[in-house]
């Protein structure tokens, strides 16, 4: 229920938060301790607690401040973390892990079996009302700590993503003393086993975190031992005008770059830039399906014939991304390549003549119109400054069709309550993630009016594919299912895909030794300051 | 002088519970049902429920406005919808750097409009007396959200000067304290060149003056003591205008404080933080001004008997 | 002291018409106020002819014309989605004006309803509605509209809405004051002798007593209203995209600061230059009306 509603917030858009840069490979120095290293986030957290988080930052930092059982090494395989080693049983169902026992929380109190179960049932308690990470572990029968090394999961069900999801940050283990000493301040102060320790939060202005000096059981993609650098401080700045003057001024470290200011940074030279392909559809147009007039399948079908991509990409993204046609992007593994052809194309008459079969005609002035009434409705969207660009490129697109789009702009957390309630005709949006699973969230009927099923669509069909794209195991069935899943969401046309943008991160000459991870974070533990 | 202090006191009390007053209605006044608004207009039956019975709107109006005043003495301000914490706390982190900023750009406007216009009342060539009239107008004039992008341009992109984000320290406040302070600078510059013109008509002005005084003296000695009291009058009624105007010279330069807060509480339309904002910004102002007329009538004992 | 009905009467009737002279001869020493009042002027043609006169669509998306620098087919540049910025700085001096007029005028109508009946009916009613004006008083003009955008939700009508309701006080303060100055006057109290009605001596005496003042008022007030506004709409609160309102003008160019100078330069000396002339132009009206109101 609520899981879903967060699983929202988190998933959903984000830009592009933090970053990370590349190793360049030129390190003759060894790598020097001390200094601080200066991150900038747009979105303050609503919390640092892993398990009540519901905004995409936090998942961020979680992964400075806690481990997680398994994780995923910088090739993208699964690989040892709090967990040595881990079996599954031949009916998928029970998992079990052999833990680290050298393993301190940052209270000082040991990692055991024991605080790894009171950890994950703390994250699957009702009460505990977790937006995201309750979800992560799927159908839970039980969780057992067998001696104090060895824990074991049982699902009621084979759970594909359960692996994956396993390595979700916000599935973190934390200390199960301070959050019965802690209660309500827990998410003000959390604690962790991570590299980096919880110091300071001020609000609407930084977060700061400790290098934990005990860190002795990273996993193997990083250097045994606590990180270099002191601190990770982390400001908190909404403006991307402002992100950029600072970095440019040396006071942030390292930045996720907007599109207007790629390419004026990245001639300057000074800097390392890495970039890579968004892991989700940066921008989609989505249809409320309940509503006129979207509930008419040819209307939405011809608004996927009447937007010209290229132009919103060009000029909403300054062209740095790619075009999006169906609910996966190429950096989703289960993205189904056919998609660019099976997907409608730009195509005006075409447009038109699915209008007028819809019984949307041109009337005197010019407007479309149907039984006298003029086409007209709302776009709901968030202040982001590439989608209220590109919200006035569809609306000036539209227009030539003798559409009129509004455009109202909410806080994010309001915008989705909006859209969860079903108020909205139309929407922006966008989402981050690192599995298919999405589509669950996305378009499963489950999640209508509390989770992410904004379209606020109602399909047996499509409920029926999706379930069975979690419950089966084998890789190759489960890619063939996606593939499916994403022809089926777009012949129902319940989005216009129009971009996925390409993270571009920005870093100072001075830091060395970043790494990026193929999830799309900066792995810090590495990072050390000429 | 107790009795005047007294009596100032007492009308507190009426305009004091104006301002809760007006602040409390601006839930019931809100058209449509604010609950709705707060959850979406199909939030559960339950939840709408909870809320109301939270926010006590499920009492008759009376009994709501007690309620409320109830619990504003004691400090309680309610719950944030956004952030679910308490407004108070939320309100208590995040005035600091209001005041600072507000603080900082008072003393700018009073030390630089003062000086101003006090050259400008006193300048020999009328050029002079122009050049400063002509600069308060603009400053007077021109929106803070430009002037400060063009400070922003200057001072930090083009010449490096200046920090535009640090939100610490005595270089950070520079730029949106000039911001700031601009407007409220030029009209005390205004103020005082006006009022000192007026006591140099004076006749013991013109006594001093012809008894030979040498101008300095006639100026800075008799003159600007008694031109300066409306000035600092009207600095001091400034200051709650400082604070309110920070809203914008805050979302300028990306400083955490009230004003950025208030911005997020409206457009995520959350009515107990929006409400605890702008009954702490008037309540502060309310207290301000008391302030000053009792510091007034302690300087001019006239006052005290009006 | 005279006692007729015709006397000069402090801070009474100053648009007599004998003095016109003297306003023109005034005026001819002021070369900074008739600059003022020719770019209201300018403004003000621009704002009633302005679809006419820009030459494109302040909304249209002119293709292949991002960010273009100012030159001959531009002359104020083009913004990051390709409008022309000039068409978009015409085009918002219909908004902004109106705003201005607007909110004031209707500010001006409540507040001096509100003050003339308060200060000539006096007693209880005299308390509660002056009461209630001090409890908004209280209130530092751009919370108030910000409490009011609050309840009423972000959009441009609201905000003018606010920023109107916001400045209703002072004019009712004004108002109520000189409605009791002059409802002393001898001349007054000789027309109620005589048999004039309260409507007679409202229309007669009260109103005409409240221009100066007001009009004073007014001008200053129409330039804060405008900031304010345009305020409102920078922070987001106000008018929404694709509307070309300069303060979200300047709010859409904090992104190009450095890239694009124009986009940011043209609307705010556009508002700086509104501004700057009403301000001027209200200085010399209170010289010239009333040398004793000082704000």
């Amino acid at each position: 229920m609520s899981n879903v509603r967060a699983t929202v917030r988190t998933v959903v858009l984000i830009l592009a938060v933090m970053a990370l840069a590349t190793p360049t490979g030129v390190l003759a120095q060894a790598p020097r301790a001390g200094g601080e290293l200066v991150l900038v986030s747009t979105e303050e957290p609503d919390t640092l607690d892993a398990q009540k988080t519901s905004t995409a930052v936090t998942g961020l930092l979680m992964r400075y401040l806690g481990d997680t059982l398994v994780a995923k090494d910088l090739a993208g395989n699964y690989t040892p973390a709090l967990a040595r080693s881990w079996s599954v049983s031949r009916d998928g169902l029970t998992w079990t892990f052999q833990l680290r026992t050298d393993v301190r929380f940052h209270d000082g109190t040991p990692f055991t079996a024991a605080a790894a179960k009171a950890s994950i049932e703390r994250a699957l308690a009702p009460e505990t009302k977790s937006p995201i990470a309750g979800a992560l572990f799927g159908p839970v029968a039980e969780v057992q700590a067998a001696g104090s090394a060895t824990l074991v999961i049982k699902l009621k069900q084979p759970f594909a993503p359960f692996l994956d999801n396993l390595t979700d940050p916000r599935a973190m283990i934390v200390s199960p003393q301070a959050v019965r000493e802690l209660g309500d301040r827990f998410g003000r102060s959390p604690v962790g086993t991570g590299p980096f320790k919880f110091q300071e939060w001020r609000s609407a202005d930084r977060i700061i975190f400790a290098r934990n000096p005990d860190y002795r059981w990273g996993p193997g993609f990083v250097h045994a031992g606590p990180p270099y650098v002191d601190r990770i401080v982390v400001r908190i700045m909404p403006e991307s005008a402002a992100q950029v003057a600072a970095f440019e001024r040396g006071e942030l470290s390292i930045l996720g770059v907007p599109p207007t200011d790629v390419r004026r940074l990245q001639a300057a030279g000074k800097y390392q830039f890495f970039s890579f392909l968004r892991k989700g559809v940066g921008l989609f147009m989505e249809f409320n399906v309940t509503r006129e007039p979207f509930s008419d399948l040819r209307v939405r079908r011809a608004f996927n014939h009447a937007i010209e991509k290229k132009s919103v990409l060009q000029i909403g993204l300054e062209g740095l991304g790619e075009i999006a046609y169906g609910p996966l992007p190429p950096s989703i593994w289960g993205y189904w390549d056919g998609i660019k052809d099976y997907a409608p194309k730009y195509d005006p008459a075409r447009a038109k003549t699915l209008l007028a079969e819809a019984g949307w005609r041109q009337g005197a002035g010019g407007a479309l119109e149907k039984d006298g009434r003029p086409f007209s409705f709302v776009l709901y969207t968030a202040p982001i400054d590439t989608w209220r660009r590109s919200a006035q490129i569809v609306q000036a697109q539209l227009r030539a069709f003798g559409i009129a789009m509004e455009i109202q702009t909410f806080e994010f957390g309001t915008l989705l309550s909006k859209l969860r309630a079903g108020e909205h005709q139309a929407e922006f949006m966008g989402y981050t993630y690192t599995s298919p699973d999405i589509v669950q969230l996305w378009f499963h009927s489950s999640n209508i009016g509390t989770g992410l099923t904004l379209s606020h669509h109602r399909d047996p069909k499509l409920d029926a594919m999706i379930e069975a794209s979690r419950r089966e195991t084998d890789q190759n069935r489960r890619l063939g299912i996606y593939r499916e899943i994403q022809k089926y969401i777009v012949d129902q046309a319940l989005w216009v895909p129009l971009w996925t943008n390409t993270n571009y991160i920005a870093v100072q000459p001075t830091v060395q030794g970043a790494k990026i991870h193929p999830d799309g974070f900066l792995v810090l533990n590495d990072v050390w300051l000429r | 002088m107790r009795a005047f202090l007294l009596r100032r006191l007492l009308l507190l009390v009426p305009t004091v519970l104006g301002v809760t007053l007006a602040t409390f209605l601006m839930l019931q006044l809100t058209p449509g049902d604010p609950v709705a608004i707060m959850l979406g207009e199909f939030g559960s039956a339950t939840e709408v429920a909870r809320l109301r019975s939270e926010l006590g709107l499920d009492r008759p109006v009376v009994v709501q406005y007690v309620r409320f005043l109830g619990r504003v003495v004691r400090g309680d301000l309610g719950t944030s919808i956004r952030s679910r914490r308490p407004v108070a706390e939320e309100i208590a982190e995040r005035l600091p750097p209001t005041l600072e900023l507000a603080l900082a750009a008072q003393g700018l406007a009073v030390g630089v409009g003062v000086l101003a216009g006090v050259v400008a009342a006193t300048a020999r060539r009328p050029a002079l007396d122009s050049a400063v009239v002509a600069v308060t107008l603009v400053g007077l004039s021109m929106p803070t959200f430009w002037s400060g992008l063009l400070l922003i341009l200057l001072f930090s992109l083009t010449l490096g000067w200046l920090p535009i984000t640090e939100s610490e320290g005595l270089r950070a406040l520079v730029l949106p304290a000039v911001t700031l302070a601009a407007p409220a600078g030029a009209v005390l510059a205004r103020i005082t060149r006006a009022s000192v013109l007026e006591v140099l008509r004076q006749d013991y002005v013109r006594t001093a003056r012809a008894k030979g005084l040498a101008e300095r003296v006639v100026v800075y000695r008799h003159a600007l003591r008694n031109a300066l009291i409306p000035v600092l009058t009207v600095a001091a009624l400034q200051f709650a205008g400082l604070v309110a105007g920070a809203v914008i010279v805050e979302s300028v330069f990306a400083r955490p404080g009230l004003g950025r807060l208030a911005v997020t509480a409206i457009l995520s339309r959350d009515f107990p933080l929006a409400q605890g904002i702008v009954l702490v910004v008037a309540g502060m102002y309310v207290f301000v001004n008391a302030g000053v007329d009792v510091m007034y009538g302690l300087l001019d004992p006239r006052i005290r008997y009006r | 002291m005279t006692t007729a009905v015709s006397g000069p009467v402090p801070g009474a009737r100053a648009v007599a018409p004998r003095r016109r002279g003297v306003w023109w001869r005034r005026l001819r020493q002021r070369p900074l106020v008739l600059l003022a009042m020719g770019i209201l002027a300018l403004f003000l043609v621009l704002a009633a002819a302005g679809a006419r006169l820009s030459p494109h669509d302040p909304t249209e998306l002119i293709p292949g014309a991002v960010l273009l620098s100012p030159s001959a087919a531009h002359p104020f540049g083009t913004d990051e989605l390709g409008r022309d910025v000039l068409s978009r700085v015409i085009a918002g001096a219909r908004i902004s004006l109106q705003t201005g007029v607007v909110t004031i005028g209707a500010a001006l109508l409540l507040g001096t309803a509100v003050g003339v009946v308060a200060g000539y009916y006096g007693g209880l009613l005299d308390g509660a509605l002056m009461a209630a004006m001090e409890v908004l008083l209280a209130f530092p003009q751009i919370l108030l509209a910000m409490a009011i955008l609050a309840m009423l939700g972000p959009s441009l009508r609201n905000a003018m809405i606010a920023v109107s309701l916001s400045a209703v006080p002072v004019y009712a303060r004004t108002a109520r004051s000189t409605t009791l100055t002059v409802r002393a006057m001898d001349y007054v109290e000789a027309a109620r002798a005589l048999g004039a009605g309260d409507g007679r001596i409202l229309t007669r005496h009260v109103l005409p007593n409240m221009i100066s003042p007001v009009v004073v008022l007014a001008t200053a007030g129409i330039g804060i209203a405008i900031l304010i506004a345009a305020g409102l709409s920078y922070l987001g609160l106000g008018a929404q995209p694709p509307t070309p309102e300069w303060g979200s003008m300047l709010s859409e160019a904090r992104a190009y600061l450095r890239n694009a100078w124009w986009m940011a330069t043209f609307p705010g000396l556009a508002i700086t230059l509104v501004v700057v002339s009403l301000n001027l132009c209200g200085d010399w009206l209170r010289d010239l009306l009333d040398p004793r109101l000082r704000t």
